[in-house]
Protein backbone atom coordinates (compact mmCIF):
# COMPACT_ATOMS: atom_id res chain seq x y z
CA UNK A 1 0.00 0.00 0.00
CA UNK A 2 1.37 3.42 -0.91
CA UNK A 3 2.19 5.76 2.01
CA UNK A 4 0.04 8.53 0.55
CA UNK A 5 -3.00 6.28 0.46
CA UNK A 6 -2.38 5.08 4.02
CA UNK A 7 -2.21 8.65 5.31
CA UNK A 8 -5.42 9.57 3.46
CA UNK A 9 -7.20 6.57 4.92
CA UNK A 10 -6.00 7.38 8.42
CA UNK A 11 -7.18 10.98 8.09
CA UNK A 12 -10.59 9.84 6.83
CA UNK A 13 -11.02 7.41 9.72
CA UNK A 14 -9.95 10.07 12.22
CA UNK A 15 -12.39 12.61 10.78
CA UNK A 16 -15.26 10.11 10.89
CA UNK A 17 -14.59 9.22 14.50
CA UNK A 18 -14.16 12.86 15.44
CA UNK A 19 -17.46 13.85 13.83
CA UNK A 20 -19.33 10.94 15.43
CA UNK A 21 -17.87 11.86 18.82
CA UNK A 22 -18.87 15.48 18.38
CA UNK A 23 -22.44 14.51 17.51
CA UNK A 24 -22.65 12.19 20.52
CA UNK A 25 -21.23 14.94 22.76
CA UNK A 26 -23.77 17.41 21.47
CA UNK A 27 -26.59 14.95 22.15
CA UNK A 28 -25.26 14.40 25.67
CA UNK A 29 -25.14 18.13 26.35
CA UNK A 30 -28.78 18.64 25.36
CA UNK A 31 -31.08 18.47 28.33
CA UNK A 32 -34.31 16.51 28.23
CA UNK A 33 -36.22 19.74 27.83
CA UNK A 34 -33.93 20.77 24.95
CA UNK A 35 -34.66 17.56 23.13
CA UNK A 36 -38.41 17.82 23.73
CA UNK A 37 -38.29 21.45 22.61
CA UNK A 38 -36.48 20.43 19.46
CA UNK A 39 -39.24 17.92 18.70
CA UNK A 40 -41.80 20.65 19.39
CA UNK A 41 -40.17 22.97 16.90
CA UNK A 42 -40.01 20.20 14.31
CA UNK A 43 -43.72 19.58 14.79
CA UNK A 44 -44.51 23.26 14.51
CA UNK A 45 -42.32 23.72 11.44
CA UNK A 46 -43.91 20.75 9.76
CA UNK A 47 -47.34 22.22 10.40
CA UNK A 48 -46.27 25.61 9.14
CA UNK A 49 -44.73 24.04 6.05
CA UNK A 50 -48.12 22.61 5.26
CA UNK A 51 -49.86 25.87 5.95
CA UNK A 52 -47.56 27.99 3.79
CA UNK A 53 -47.31 25.54 0.93
CA UNK A 54 -47.58 27.57 -2.23
CA UNK A 55 -47.63 25.66 -5.49
CA UNK A 56 -45.24 27.56 -7.75
CA UNK A 57 -44.94 26.79 -11.43
CA UNK A 58 -41.47 25.25 -11.08
CA UNK A 59 -42.62 23.08 -8.17
CA UNK A 60 -45.82 22.06 -9.80
CA UNK A 61 -45.02 18.36 -10.10
CA UNK A 62 -43.62 18.18 -6.57
CA UNK A 63 -46.60 20.15 -5.27
CA UNK A 64 -48.99 17.71 -6.84
CA UNK A 65 -47.14 14.81 -5.25
CA UNK A 66 -47.37 16.48 -1.87
CA UNK A 67 -51.06 17.11 -2.42
CA UNK A 68 -51.55 13.44 -3.16
CA UNK A 69 -49.63 12.42 -0.03
CA UNK A 70 -51.71 14.80 2.03
CA UNK A 71 -54.92 13.29 0.75
CA UNK A 72 -53.58 9.83 1.49
CA UNK A 73 -52.58 10.96 4.96
CA UNK A 74 -56.01 12.41 5.57
CA UNK A 75 -57.64 9.25 4.34
CA UNK A 76 -55.51 7.19 6.69
CA UNK A 77 -56.32 9.49 9.59
CA UNK A 78 -60.02 9.40 8.76
CA UNK A 79 -59.93 5.62 8.54
CA UNK A 80 -58.22 5.47 11.94
CA UNK A 81 -60.95 7.64 13.45
CA UNK A 82 -63.66 5.53 11.85
CA UNK A 83 -61.96 2.42 13.23
CA UNK A 84 -61.79 3.94 16.71
CA UNK A 85 -65.51 4.63 16.52
CA UNK A 86 -66.30 1.19 15.16
CA UNK A 87 -64.23 -0.39 17.92
CA UNK A 88 -66.14 1.69 20.42
CA UNK A 89 -69.36 0.54 18.86
CA UNK A 90 -68.37 -3.04 19.62
CA UNK A 91 -71.47 -5.14 20.03
CA UNK A 92 -73.58 -2.21 21.01
CA UNK A 93 -73.07 -2.48 24.76
CA UNK A 94 -72.98 0.50 27.09
CA UNK A 95 -69.17 0.52 27.23
CA UNK A 96 -68.95 0.62 23.45
CA UNK A 97 -71.48 3.40 23.21
CA UNK A 98 -69.61 5.32 25.88
CA UNK A 99 -66.39 5.09 23.91
CA UNK A 100 -68.03 6.11 20.64
CA UNK A 101 -69.56 9.10 22.40
CA UNK A 102 -66.17 9.94 23.90
CA UNK A 103 -64.48 9.90 20.48
CA UNK A 104 -67.19 12.13 19.04
CA UNK A 105 -66.85 14.47 22.00
CA UNK A 106 -63.08 14.75 21.49
CA UNK A 107 -63.54 15.48 17.81
CA UNK A 108 -65.93 18.28 18.60
CA UNK A 109 -63.46 19.75 21.08
CA UNK A 110 -65.38 18.62 24.15
CA UNK A 111 -62.60 17.16 26.22
CA UNK A 112 -63.56 14.46 28.68
CA UNK A 113 -62.21 14.95 32.19
CA UNK A 114 -60.81 11.44 32.05
CA UNK A 115 -60.12 8.88 29.38
CA UNK A 116 -60.62 5.21 30.10
CA UNK A 117 -57.22 3.47 30.19
CA UNK A 118 -58.56 0.00 29.56
CA UNK A 119 -59.95 1.03 26.23
CA UNK A 120 -56.54 1.56 24.64
CA UNK A 121 -53.43 -0.27 23.54
CA UNK A 122 -50.49 -0.83 25.85
CA UNK A 123 -48.24 1.80 24.26
CA UNK A 124 -50.90 4.44 24.72
CA UNK A 125 -51.99 3.68 28.28
CA UNK A 126 -49.30 5.88 29.76
CA UNK A 127 -50.45 8.61 27.40
CA UNK A 128 -53.98 8.22 28.72
CA UNK A 129 -52.64 8.34 32.26
CA UNK A 130 -50.69 11.53 31.45
CA UNK A 131 -53.75 13.05 29.77
CA UNK A 132 -55.85 12.36 32.85
CA UNK A 133 -53.19 14.03 34.99
CA UNK A 134 -53.15 17.05 32.66
CA UNK A 135 -56.90 17.41 33.01
CA UNK A 136 -56.82 17.02 36.77
CA UNK A 137 -54.09 19.61 37.12
CA UNK A 138 -56.27 21.73 34.88
CA UNK A 139 -59.12 21.48 37.33
CA UNK A 140 -61.02 19.26 34.92
CA UNK A 141 -61.47 21.98 32.30
CA UNK B 1 -122.00 11.51 -15.83
CA UNK B 2 -119.00 13.76 -16.60
CA UNK B 3 -119.62 15.92 -13.53
CA UNK B 4 -119.78 12.85 -11.33
CA UNK B 5 -116.36 11.69 -12.60
CA UNK B 6 -114.88 15.12 -12.01
CA UNK B 7 -116.09 15.08 -8.40
CA UNK B 8 -114.49 11.67 -7.82
CA UNK B 9 -111.15 12.86 -9.25
CA UNK B 10 -111.24 15.98 -7.08
CA UNK B 11 -111.98 13.98 -3.93
CA UNK B 12 -109.07 11.63 -4.70
CA UNK B 13 -106.72 14.57 -5.30
CA UNK B 14 -107.66 16.23 -2.00
CA UNK B 15 -107.16 12.94 -0.15
CA UNK B 16 -103.69 12.49 -1.70
CA UNK B 17 -102.63 16.03 -0.77
CA UNK B 18 -103.64 15.68 2.87
CA UNK B 19 -101.78 12.34 3.08
CA UNK B 20 -98.46 13.76 1.86
CA UNK B 21 -98.81 16.82 4.08
CA UNK B 22 -99.00 14.78 7.24
CA UNK B 23 -96.06 12.48 6.44
CA UNK B 24 -93.29 15.03 5.84
CA UNK B 25 -93.37 16.89 9.12
CA UNK B 26 -90.49 15.46 11.26
CA UNK B 27 -87.95 14.45 8.61
CA UNK B 28 -84.68 16.29 8.90
CA UNK B 29 -82.58 16.60 5.80
CA UNK B 30 -79.07 17.83 5.19
CA UNK B 31 -75.98 17.73 7.36
CA UNK B 32 -77.36 19.39 10.46
CA UNK B 33 -74.82 20.23 13.13
CA UNK B 34 -75.66 18.26 16.23
CA UNK B 35 -73.92 19.78 19.20
CA UNK B 36 -75.73 17.40 21.53
CA UNK B 37 -74.22 14.32 19.90
CA UNK B 38 -72.17 13.44 22.94
CA UNK B 39 -74.79 13.85 25.60
CA UNK B 40 -77.41 12.19 23.46
CA UNK B 41 -75.15 9.21 22.95
CA UNK B 42 -74.41 8.99 26.63
CA UNK B 43 -78.15 8.77 27.21
CA UNK B 44 -78.65 5.33 25.81
CA UNK B 45 -78.51 6.43 22.20
CA UNK B 46 -77.88 3.44 19.99
CA UNK B 47 -74.55 3.05 18.27
CA UNK B 48 -76.11 3.38 14.90
CA UNK B 49 -77.47 6.77 15.85
CA UNK B 50 -74.12 7.91 17.15
CA UNK B 51 -72.26 6.80 14.06
CA UNK B 52 -74.70 8.34 11.64
CA UNK B 53 -74.90 11.63 13.46
CA UNK B 54 -73.28 14.28 11.34
CA UNK B 55 -70.85 16.13 13.51
CA UNK B 56 -69.02 19.27 12.64
CA UNK B 57 -65.71 19.49 14.40
CA UNK B 58 -64.55 22.43 16.45
CA UNK B 59 -62.19 24.80 14.65
CA UNK B 60 -63.25 23.43 11.32
CA UNK B 61 -62.62 26.23 8.90
CA UNK B 62 -61.94 24.29 5.75
CA UNK B 63 -63.67 21.60 3.80
CA UNK B 64 -64.35 18.64 6.00
CA UNK B 65 -63.48 15.09 5.19
CA UNK B 66 -66.46 12.89 5.78
CA UNK B 67 -66.22 9.33 6.97
CA UNK B 68 -69.18 7.22 7.95
CA UNK B 69 -71.37 10.27 8.36
CA UNK B 70 -68.90 12.06 10.62
CA UNK B 71 -67.29 15.21 9.38
CA UNK B 72 -63.77 15.61 10.64
CA UNK B 73 -61.97 18.87 10.01
CA UNK B 74 -58.86 19.09 7.86
CA UNK B 75 -57.02 20.52 10.86
CA UNK B 76 -57.53 17.36 12.87
CA UNK B 77 -56.72 15.06 9.97
CA UNK B 78 -53.55 17.01 9.12
CA UNK B 79 -52.57 17.05 12.79
CA UNK B 80 -52.84 13.26 12.99
CA UNK B 81 -51.00 12.82 9.70
CA UNK B 82 -48.12 15.02 10.85
CA UNK B 83 -47.87 13.35 14.25
CA UNK B 84 -47.84 9.90 12.70
CA UNK B 85 -45.11 10.90 10.27
CA UNK B 86 -42.93 12.50 12.94
CA UNK B 87 -43.25 9.51 15.26
CA UNK B 88 -42.06 7.05 12.63
CA UNK B 89 -39.27 4.95 14.08
CA UNK B 90 -40.31 5.51 17.69
CA UNK B 91 -42.22 3.21 20.04
CA UNK B 92 -45.33 5.24 19.21
CA UNK B 93 -45.14 4.64 15.47
CA UNK B 94 -48.40 2.72 15.18
CA UNK B 95 -50.14 4.35 18.12
CA UNK B 96 -51.66 7.17 16.07
CA UNK B 97 -53.58 4.83 13.81
CA UNK B 98 -54.57 2.61 16.74
CA UNK B 99 -55.70 5.30 19.17
CA UNK B 100 -56.18 8.55 17.23
CA UNK B 101 -58.66 9.86 19.79
CA UNK B 102 -56.01 9.93 22.54
CA UNK B 103 -53.68 11.97 20.34
CA UNK B 104 -56.44 14.45 19.45
CA UNK B 105 -57.50 14.72 23.10
CA UNK B 106 -53.91 15.28 24.25
CA UNK B 107 -53.35 17.90 21.56
CA UNK B 108 -56.45 19.82 22.62
CA UNK B 109 -55.46 19.48 26.27
CA UNK B 110 -52.05 21.03 25.49
CA UNK B 111 -53.79 23.88 23.69
CA UNK B 112 -56.02 24.44 26.69
CA UNK B 113 -53.06 24.66 29.06
CA UNK B 114 -51.40 27.23 26.81
CA UNK B 115 -54.64 29.19 26.62
CA UNK B 116 -54.63 29.31 30.41
CA UNK B 117 -51.24 31.02 30.21
CA UNK B 118 -48.95 28.15 31.06
CA UNK B 119 -45.46 28.19 29.56
CA UNK B 120 -44.73 25.57 26.86
CA UNK B 121 -41.72 24.32 28.83
CA UNK B 122 -43.89 23.76 31.91
CA UNK B 123 -46.55 21.94 29.89
CA UNK B 124 -43.89 19.69 28.37
CA UNK B 125 -42.20 19.08 31.70
CA UNK B 126 -45.40 18.16 33.49
CA UNK B 127 -46.55 15.90 30.67
CA UNK B 128 -43.26 14.02 30.28
CA UNK B 129 -42.88 13.54 34.01
CA UNK B 130 -46.39 12.11 34.28
CA UNK B 131 -45.90 10.00 31.18
CA UNK B 132 -42.64 8.44 32.34
CA UNK B 133 -43.05 8.67 36.08
CA UNK B 134 -39.67 10.32 36.42
CA UNK B 135 -37.83 13.58 35.81
CA UNK B 136 -37.76 14.94 32.26
CA UNK B 137 -33.96 14.63 32.25
CA UNK B 138 -34.28 10.88 32.74
CA UNK B 139 -36.86 10.48 29.98
CA UNK B 140 -36.10 8.43 26.90
CA UNK B 141 -35.83 9.87 23.40
CA UNK B 142 -39.14 8.33 22.30
CA UNK B 143 -41.10 9.93 25.12
CA UNK B 144 -39.44 13.32 24.59
CA UNK B 145 -40.14 13.08 20.87
CA UNK B 146 -43.75 12.11 21.55
CA UNK B 147 -44.36 15.01 23.92
CA UNK B 148 -42.64 17.58 21.71
CA UNK B 149 -44.27 16.34 18.53
CA UNK B 150 -47.77 16.40 19.98
CA UNK B 151 -47.25 19.89 21.41
CA UNK B 152 -45.70 21.37 18.26
CA UNK B 153 -48.17 19.88 15.80
CA UNK B 154 -51.12 20.64 18.08
CA UNK B 155 -50.14 24.30 18.12
CA UNK B 156 -49.50 24.25 14.36
CA UNK B 157 -52.84 22.70 13.48
CA UNK B 158 -55.27 22.94 16.40
CA UNK B 159 -54.38 26.23 18.12
CA UNK B 160 -52.09 28.32 15.90
CA UNK B 161 -52.79 31.37 18.07
CA UNK B 162 -50.10 29.97 20.40
CA UNK B 163 -47.38 29.83 17.75
CA UNK B 164 -45.53 32.82 19.18
CA UNK B 165 -45.55 31.28 22.64
CA UNK B 166 -43.84 28.19 21.26
CA UNK B 167 -41.31 30.12 19.17
CA UNK B 168 -40.33 32.30 22.09
CA UNK B 169 -40.97 29.85 24.88
CA UNK B 170 -37.81 27.77 24.90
Amino acid sequence: MRPGLTVSLAVAVFMTLFTAGAIADEHEKLTGLDRAARATMQGLEKSQGRATEAPGQENRAQGLDKQRDKVTGRERAAAAIAAALARGNGNGNAFGRGHAAEVLGILTGELPDELNETNHGQAVREMVHAYNALRKADGGG
Amino acid sequence: MRTWRLVVVLVLLIAACSESGSSDSPTSTGPSVDTNATSAAADETTLQEVATTTTSVANSSTTAFETDGIEVSDEILDYLTAVEELLTGTAYEDAVSEDPDVFVATGFAFCERLTQGEEPADVLGFYVETLTGSDIEAAGDDELTLAGTVLGTAVGHLCPEHTAAIEQGF
